[in-house]
């Protein structure tokens, strides 16, 4: 079931009408909402219900046997087997294919030819996240960070709960957990946000990001060779601005319906493109992604405590395998190695020019004073053309096509048949909009803080109807869903 | 500090002007508190009162939402519906929402949005040559020679 269509729409009103029904009885309420997140996953493809009960059950019994468990070599083998198995469950359904396909390419470039056993494996969506989650809740529950649950629908809600299923963003149990132990609670403020990132995510979504994808990006990265270096630069822009808007769409989407049923999530994104330099970007691009990769694989590798080599080693590592989380194919192992690479030099660049800085304490020259915001300026620009680059091969089929849209960037002797003022306008104002006040989502919900309810349906109800009738007919999945 | 806050019976609901912290006792008259009953922070009872009047607003605008794209959206919801599969239901919905979208187009409802979408087929539509004929003079001479210098 996707967000903007029509089943969303009725079944959300049902959850929304009966989970504040159930508010007074918390057990009820989270049956009826763990029935309802089922549902909403069943609604692909049932048979991957199982699947998720699996995942919650595994996490639910790890957790359970970690808060029983004194010794600490048991518990380090339970959480060791809890992960190992969780990533089992993940790497067959994702990565099964994309190994025997790369050993067979291997097996023939050694001219050792085998029959491999042939089998197709459907990819169930979702299932990155919810395994992502279920590991950040065991690993929380044996480093203390978090209570081991002693209710299994806690657990089960928390792994399914429908707004962040199937595309994140991934949210912690140690923020998500505490809600539940709570009385379920609707300020004016959660309304007012709710309804304003439902808006805004669907305008990302639905006008945006299907526009640039229908009319310029599909196209024109489908055979990149027979087009010129304006519409390929463009392509790659507009490419930026359909992947965060489809995303970040999808992400205010969920925060906006759950708070709409009473809890909070934390943002995912938080204008990307604003940033100065690939650190900055990773603090803002996909948060809960970035975050879980800095406290489950960074920091248990070792972080930046064993000096300078062992620091960049760890980068790398953790940049490369959240490619390879991103998809089973090469491309996307090289759009994470790119950055995990260019996160150590951007490093090491720092480190060096700090060295040349005047020490603490010491007045900076005019110099220095007026090269600042040209310096911001500079690496803004320089970070957006880093993150434009790498994004070719995250969107490409393959490295062939990848190189020949690299290659073709430098030929502008072919005019543009895919620039017109409407995509340029697209891209245009969408980038815009990343340099706007930060909280401007606050800012907007204020006034429908204390709207009477007419207003704010005629707000929501004109707000929906105006960007269907805007959008493109159709509705397109979300780029994430694949992951 | 706590205070005791008196009530005649149990049943009584906490008056709105008494503040009650989480340390407050609530007595009854015959000074006893009945088995069953606790004394409830004013800010529960707060909260509380938010949440089931936030509930009602936002039902209430979820409905008028839903009215409202069923009165300008009434196409849409055809398309929507024609997507069930066959059934005496289906059929039954599919024949209601058909006959709902003409009573939108007799009354014109259905027009808003076939206007928004003409609207921006007109600006999808637009080319280079067109925004140049929007511009002044002056700004139309930058303009065809950014055009010329981009390619475009």
């Amino acid at each position: 079931m996707l967000f903007p269509t029509f089943e969303f729409g009725v079944f959300f009103l049902v959850v929304f009408a009966v989970g504040w029904e159930l508010r007074r009885d918390p057990n009820w309420r989270k049956l009826f909402l763990v029935g309802a997140s089922y549902f909403f996953y069943g609604w692909w493809d049932w048979r991957f219900v199982g699947l998720l009960v699996l995942s919650s059950a595994i996490n639910f019994s790890a957790g359970w046997l970690l808060d029983r468990l004194g010794r600490p070599s048991m518990r380090k083998t339970v959480v060791a087997f809890a992960v190992i198995l969780n990533l089992s469950i993940l790497g067959f359904f994702k990565y099964y294919g994309f190994f025997l396909d790369s050993l067979r390419v291997l097996l023939e470039t050694l001219n050792l030819e085998r029959d491999l056993p042939f089998m197709q494996v459907i990819l169930p969506v979702g299932i990155s996240f919810f395994t992502f989650q279920g590991i950040s809740y065991v690993v929380d529950v044996y480093r203390g960070h978090v209570r081991a649950s002693h209710s299994v629908l806690d657990v089960f809600l928390y792994i399914s709960f429908f707004p962040q299923l199937v595309a994140g963003p991934i949210v912690r149990a140690a923020d998500f957990l505490p809600q539940l132990d709570e009385t379920p609670r609707l300020t004016r403020a959660m309304g007012a946000i709710g309804v304003v990132l439902i808006l805004s995510g669907l305008i990302k979504k639905m006008v945006i990001a299907n526009y640039l994808a229908t009319e310029l990006v599909d196209p024109v990265f489908f055979d990149p060779s027979v087009l010129g270096g304006a519409d390929l630069l463009i392509g790659v822009y507009g490419y930026a601005v359909q992947i965060y808007c489809d995303f970040s769409g999808y992400s205010d989407i969920a925060i906006g319906v759950a708070a709409l049923l009473g809890y909070k999530f934390s943002e995912n994104f938080n204008q990307p493109y604003r940033a100065s330099s690939l650190q900055d970007f990773w603090r803002r691009w996909h948060i809960s992604l970035s975050t879980w990769l800095r406290d489950y694989l960074y920091i248990p590798l070792g972080g930046n405590r064993g000096g300078g080599f062992a620091t960049y080693r760890n980068l790398f590592l953790t940049m490369f395998l959240g490619g390879l989380w991103h998809g089973a194919a090469w491309t996307f192992v090289f759009w994470g190695a790119f950055h995990g690479a260019a996160l150590g030099i951007e490093r090491f660049a720092r480190q060096k020019l700090n060295a040349l800085a005047p020490p603490a304490g010491e007045e900076p020259g005019y110099i220095t004073r007026l090269s600042r915001p040209l310096n911001r300026v500079l690496g803004v620009i320089a970070t957006f053309h880093l993150v434009c680059f790498a994004w070719i091969f995250f969107r490409a089929e393959n490295f062939t096509l990848a190189s020949t849209y690299v290659t073709g960037l430098a030929d502008w002797s072919v005019p543009s048949l895919y620039v017109t003022p409407f995509i340029a306008a697209l891209i245009a104002g969408s980038l815009c909009f990343q340099f706007t006040p930060p909280k401007l989502a606050e800012w907007l919900a204020r006034p429908l803080e204390y709207a009477p309810s007419a207003v704010l349906g005629l707000v929501l109800g004109l707000g929906i109807f105006l960007i269907w009738a805007a959008a493109p007919a159709g509705v397109a999945p979300f780029i994430y869903f694949q992951f | 500090m706590g205070q005791d806050v008196a009530l005649s019976n149990p049943g009584e609901i906490v008056p709105q002007n008494q503040a009650l912290a989480t340390t407050d006792r609530v007595i009854f008259q015959n000074g006893e508190v009945e088995q069953g009953w606790e004394a409830v922070p004013r800010g529960f009872l707060r909260e509380e009162r938010e949440t089931h009047y936030q509930i009602g607003r936002l039902w209430r605008a979820l409905i008028i939402a839903a009215a409202v794209l069923a009165l300008l959206n009434s196409g849409r919801l055809v398309t929507m519906v024609s997507g069930l599969s066959v059934g005496p239901v289906e059929d039954t919905i599919i024949v209601m929402s058909e006959t709902w979208h003409e009573q939108m187009n007799e009354r014109g409802l259905a027009q808003f949005a076939e206007e928004v979408r003409a609207k921006i087929d007109v600006w999808r539509a637009a080319t280079w040559d067109d925004v140049e004929e929007e511009l002044p003079a002056g700004e139309r001479e930058g303009a065809l020679l950014r055009g010329a210098q981009g390619g475009v």
